[in-house]
């Protein structure tokens, strides 16, 4: 297991040079901005207490005064621009490297055991990434400039007025760690339902669409977009009422900010009542207490930023930790072996979910090439057997042994071919090198050239969400070309050819039967295998 | 509280955002008046500052400020963020009520298009749309606007309140405000041609992880993992150094407010520090200033700026309110594409239904050749067709959820619209290509909002030849269906819709491939069984191509792909 929170250091720490640059800059510019208000004040009822005799009018240095709010200003702008440039800059090369971490991560699991909704798991895992890229940027700059600007504080309090000090030291305190921590509290708490809320407005919304022929010739369209739109006015309230819960958190700590600015102020009248500071300060300290407040309020976000991108870090580590992390107990032997051959022993399968037995002490073997068909009626648990034959499940007993080839030599083609949002040549590729020619062979062979030839950009056309959609008898083509390039020894099949015209799918099998003579292939189908060359088939 | 009638097509995306603002108009007027209250105690606060300095420090006869003066000082200070809180939760509410009447349009457009909204959109892209996309409008609403707002009544009452002591002061602030918005429109013209460049390249980078992770299987399988990871990786950097160069010129309109913020603190210092020390005496309406005027004036420079850089803060709502009012603009555009009557017809018991050269597609674009057909009770037609020869917008055109552009339909010797009537669907039974479950109990799907007892149901299931598989589920008719069918396989699933048709006893069944998803026994059973419905007065189109059906059918239509698109 890795530990993803001492990774997200090491990432930070590697990219040192942009992230301390980014947050030194943010304290420089904060700084600046500060100070140019505290300065200016003091140069004002400096210069005023002065202008009233003549004599001092003339002694009076405004050189320094002047260039140091000039310089101030400077500093402040360029600051300003410098940081965001930097600490941008320094987010992306985190989230850079973080994303292809974050992908190893994930993709090292196996998310089909879990049978959960892919939009749920996967709008969940984004969310957490997302949390986690925006650490550096919402909670260690603005958390580390807090800290910077309260020490910086009570520095110049200690060097003008130590007794302010310490009556303002309770303050720091609370606006800097209690209220902030109350307030991720606050933040942490429904985080989770909101998640949840949202993905279950969104798969009803996308069952909406999805039935919207049913639902309409029912007459349930418009009830079920009632109750939609009423669930999601609830949400929107329950959202409002914990922002509001949020927002009087908020509250507290700029009163408390409040009364840190009249404290000082108050404490500098009585100071220069006893002589003890001069007038000119007075000003200065009210506008460093109000320009320190103004920074100082941002801090509950940035901590409520940070313990969301912990949680994240945590929650990815105990996924990887507590799911099945399914260890593949498919057996290969012999993987040098000329001959090569299935053998499944007393396999059975019981979906953990819904204590249905599919698959009951199951037996074959099978030596050297064939074509297998899978023949029984719907449910009969064709699909999983397919899919423990991948390693993608586990046999709840029983086991499948291989002989004469490794694991990566099996192929399965899934009922769904998922379509990556990349170039039609990076589909099929899939990161092996092909050539073009092998890609133009694969698409003739899966009847897709002619379609492919007329893609805007061939083979560089994209597919995907948002880009060209191919439909499902084209997604299932390419699956099978996917396969085809891929050149397996052992090749599950699952309804390759649903949804395709009963003569293209007679072509097309009896010309993957041709090219895959040599191989062993397992294929579930219930409507061509009767016009194909009779080959072996396990009635399930 | 009606607003004026929504216009049939929004000039801009800016206009739409507007309108749908305007549904909150009573939140709205609260929150500007709490503006002005937050300027009129800005100001106040500022001017109590300056007066209690000057007695103190400058007066000739020094006094500290009195108790009643700290009690207004400390009530000044706290009522600014309650204020803010106030405005947050006037936002707020102003943001639901928008949100909820953004949902009700889109919900009303999307089935007013009906099937209409494919290909043009798809689910996921609508769902994203009424969920996701929508909820991000929450921060345009609640706080954009308000701050917009605070925006344009802050630097005005500054100018008004400063010009009460000075001239110059409020000159400098005058002159630089309106920089800002120049300065901003040409900085923002240049980020967005460098960025339009590259936009598609931005967007298809930024959306790479989520689309690996959402099809993660093939990379899977293809034991590519590590090298996907690295491409990831290689994106994700050619992705910041496009971005950080769009982001050079982005900034620097940040980078201006934050100048012009900081060097008109830094010129009213100097000015008036010069002018205390009688440098010049320039710029004020009296040939002397005091402290207090002084005070007030720099106390106020930095409060200029300051909402016009919290509204810069907040960009990111304004540019996803933005794309919102995109999608929003496309799907209204289509509606007025697509609009159609909704006048209600009367729909005879049917008796004949009869085809004369019927095409269905849009009017523009006609999908198949002209067909004819009667059918009566009894009678079985096959559509037979490739893919793409339009059988499935010929079955939903007869069901009524698409118009028929040419051609007439005549339903017992009477031209019939179909088009969006009731009356119509509760005569047939339409089965869809995907069997169209929903995630819920077995009874539910069946029923779907009607009532039927458990011995209508089974005898329901059992004309679909789905009985024993239901009695075998655990919980049987209670056997809740999870994510796109759960453990029901595709022919189950099937055969579960089919009996949700039967349940009404439709007088025509349209059947859009049955058979496609069964296995040879249970097709053959499942073609039984529609001769049973036709002996009993039914009739049945269906397409199908699947040759094994054929000699069940009594007429055979063979559909036909316009071969030119623009013929």
């Amino acid at each position: 297991m890795i530990n993803l929170k001492q990774h997200y250091l090491t990432l930070l720490v590697r990219e040192r040079r942009y992230a301390l640059l980014g947050t030194f800059l943010a304290i420089v510019t904060t700084f600046s901005g500060i100070a140019l208000l505290a300065v200016s004040g003091w140069f004002i009822s400096a210069a005023a207490a002065a202008g009233l005799s003549t004599i001092t009018a003339h002694t009076f240095n405004f050189f320094t005064p002047g260039a140091m709010v000039r310089g101030l200003s400077i500093s402040r702008t360029a600051g300003r621009y410098g940081e965001r440039i930097t600490s941008h800059e320094a987010t992306f090369r985190i989230i850079a490297q973080l994303r292809a971490d974050l992908f190893k991560f994930v993709a090292a699991q196996k998310w089909n055991e879990q049978q959960l909704n892919r939009h749920q798991v996967s709008s969940r895992l984004l969310q957490d990434i997302h949390n986690i890229e925006s650490i550096y940027q919402f909670a260690v700059i603005p958390a580390l400039t807090a800290l910077a600007v309260s020490i910086g504080y009570l520095i110049t309090l200690i060097l003008v007025l130590p007794q302010l000090s310490l009556m303002v030291a309770p303050i720091l305190f609370a606006v800097c760690i209690l209220i902030p921590w109350l307030y991720s509290q606050r933040v942490l708490e429904p985080e989770n339902t909101q998640q949840e809320q949202q993905s279950l407005m969104w798969m009803e919304s996308s069952t909406l669409f999805n039935g919207i022929r049913t639902l309409t010739l029912f007459r349930q369209i418009e009830p079920r977009g009632a109750t939609l739109q009423k669930q999601s006015e609830a949400m929107d309230r329950w959202e409002a009422k914990t922002l509001n819960r949020q927002q009087q958190v908020l509250l507290l700590s700029q009163i408390s900010l409040a009364a840190m600015a009249i404290i000082s102020f108050w404490q500098g009248f009585i100071a220069f009542n006893a002589g003890q500071l001069e007038g000119a300060y007075i000003f200065m300290l009210l506008l460093l207490t109000l320009g320190s407040a103004e920074v100082l309020a941002g801090t509950c976000p940035a901590l409520a930023s940070l313990v969301l991108g912990l949680r994240a870090l945590s929650r990815l580590e105990a996924h990887s930790s507590s799911a099945r992390q399914i260890e593949d107990q498919r057996l290969f032997q012999n993987p040098n072996k000329q001959e090569m051959a299935v053998h499944v022993k007393q396999l059975t399968y019981v979906y953990p979910q819904a204590d249905k037995t599919v698959l009951r002490k199951l037996n074959f073997k099978q030596q050297g090439p064939e074509w297998i068909w899978l023949k029984g009626p719907s449910g009969c648990g064709k699909s999983t057997l397919l899919q423990l034959l991948n390693g993608d499940l586990n046999p709840t007993q029983g086991r499948i042994e291989f002989d004469g080839f490794q694991p990566h030599k099996v192929q399965f083609m899934p009922q769904r071919i998922d379509i990556l949002r990349a170039s039609l040549r990076d589909n099929l590729c899939l990161h092996h090198p092909h050539s073009d020619e092998q890609l133009w062979t694969a698409l003739e062979q899966v009847e897709l050239a002619s379609w492919a030839k007329h893609l805007p950009h061939g083979l560089d056309t994209w597919l995907g969400e948002n880009e060209w959609q191919p439909s499902g008898g084209e997604s299932k083509r390419i699956g099978l070309a996917r396969i085809l390039l891929q050149d397996p020894n052992l090749i599950l099949l699952d309804e390759p050819t649903a949804g395709l015209d009963t003569d293209l799918s007679v072509t097309l099998l009896q010309r993957l039967a041709d090219q895959w003579k040599d191989k062993l292939v397992i294929c579930s189908s219930h409507e061509c295998f009767r016009k194909m060359n009779q080959n072996r088939s396990i009635q399930l | 509280m009606k607003t004026n009638p929504r216009p049939e097509n929004f000039k801009s995306k800016a206009d739409l955002l507007k309108w749908f603002g305007k549904v909150a108009s009573r939140h709205n007027q609260l929150l500007t008046l709490l503006g002005f209250f937050q300027v009129a105690v800005t100001i106040s606060f500022a001017w109590l500052v300056a007066t209690l300095l000057d007695a103190a420090i400058f007066a000739e006869q020094t006094s500290l400020p009195s108790m009643a003066d700290w009690l207004v000082l400390t009530a000044l200070l706290v009522i600014r963020p309650i204020l803010s809180y106030l405005q947050s939760w006037a936002g707020n509410q102003a943001s639901i009520k928008v949100r909820a009447e953004i949902r009700r349009f889109t919900l009303k457009q999307c089935f007013s298009l009906n099937i209409r909204l494919f290909p043009s959109f798809n689910v996921a892209e609508l769902s994203n749309l009424l969920t996701t996309e929508i909820n991000s409008l929450r921060e345009y609403y609640s706080e954009f606007i308000a701050q917009k707002r605070l925006a344009v009544i802050m630097p005005i009452a500054i100018i008004i309140a400063a010009s009460t002591v000075n001239w110059l002061v409020p000159l400098i602030l005058a002159l630089t405000a309106p920089l800002i918005p120049l300065f901003m429109i040409l900085v923002g013209r240049k980020a967005a041609a460098a960025s339009q460049g590259n936009l598609q390249q931005l967007n298809r980078l930024g959306n790479l992880l989520a689309d690996r992770l959402k099809n993660l299987q093939p990379i899977q399988q293809a034991g590519t993992v590590e090298q996907e990871a690295s491409q990831l990786y290689q994106q994700s950097d050619q992705f910041r150094c496009s971005t950080i160069r769009v982001l050079r010129l982005a900034f620097l309109s940040g980078t201006l407010l934050e100048f012009f913020s900081a060097i008109s603190v830094a010129l009213v210092a100097v000015y008036l520090g010069l002018f205390f020390l009688d440098k010049y005496q320039l710029g004020s309406w009296s040939t002397d200033l005091s402290l207090a005027e002084g005070v007030f004036l720099l106390m106020l420079a930095p409060e200029f700026y300051l909402p016009l850089r919290r509204m810069g803060a907040l960009y990111h709502a304004k540019m996803d309110a933005e794309s919102v009012a995109e999608h929003l603009m496309q799907l209204n555009n289509l509606v007025a594409e697509n609009r159609h009557s909704n006048h209600k017809e009367t729909v005879e018991k049917l008796q004949k239904i009869e085809l004369i050269d019927a095409q269905s597609g849009d009017k523009g674009h006609l999908i198949h050749r002209p067909i004819s057909f009667s059918l009566r009770p009894g009678e079985k037609l096959l559509l037979n067709g490739p893919s793409g020869s339009g059988k499935t917008t010929l079955l939903d055109t007869l069901a009524g959820l698409h118009s028929l552009p040419k051609g007439e339909i005549v339903i017992n010797n009477q031209t019939q619209r179909l088009h969006q009537q009731a009356a119509w669907w509760s005569q047939i039974g339409y089965m869809p290509q995907k069997p169209e479950l929903f995630f819920s109990t077995i009874r539910d799907n069946l029923c779907l909002g009607r009532t039927f007892s458990d011995a209508e149901l089974y005898s329901a299931l059992t004309d679909a030849r789905a009985d024993k598989m239901v009695r075998d589920l655990p919980g049987e008719l209670d056997y809740q269906i999870s994510d796109s069918g759960g453990y029901l396989s595709g022919g189950q699933a099937q055969r579960i819709a089919l009996a949700r048709v039967f349940l009404h006893q439709p007088r025509l069944l349209l059947l859009d491939e049955p058979t496609a998803n069964l296995d040879a026994d249970t097709a053959q059973a499942f073609l039984q069984q529609l001769q049973l419905f036709c002996n009993r007065g039914g009739m049945v189109i269906m397409a199908s191509h699947r040759p094994a059906d054929k000699r069940f059918f009594t007429k055979e239509v063979a559909m036909q792909a316009m071969r030119n698109r623009h013929d």
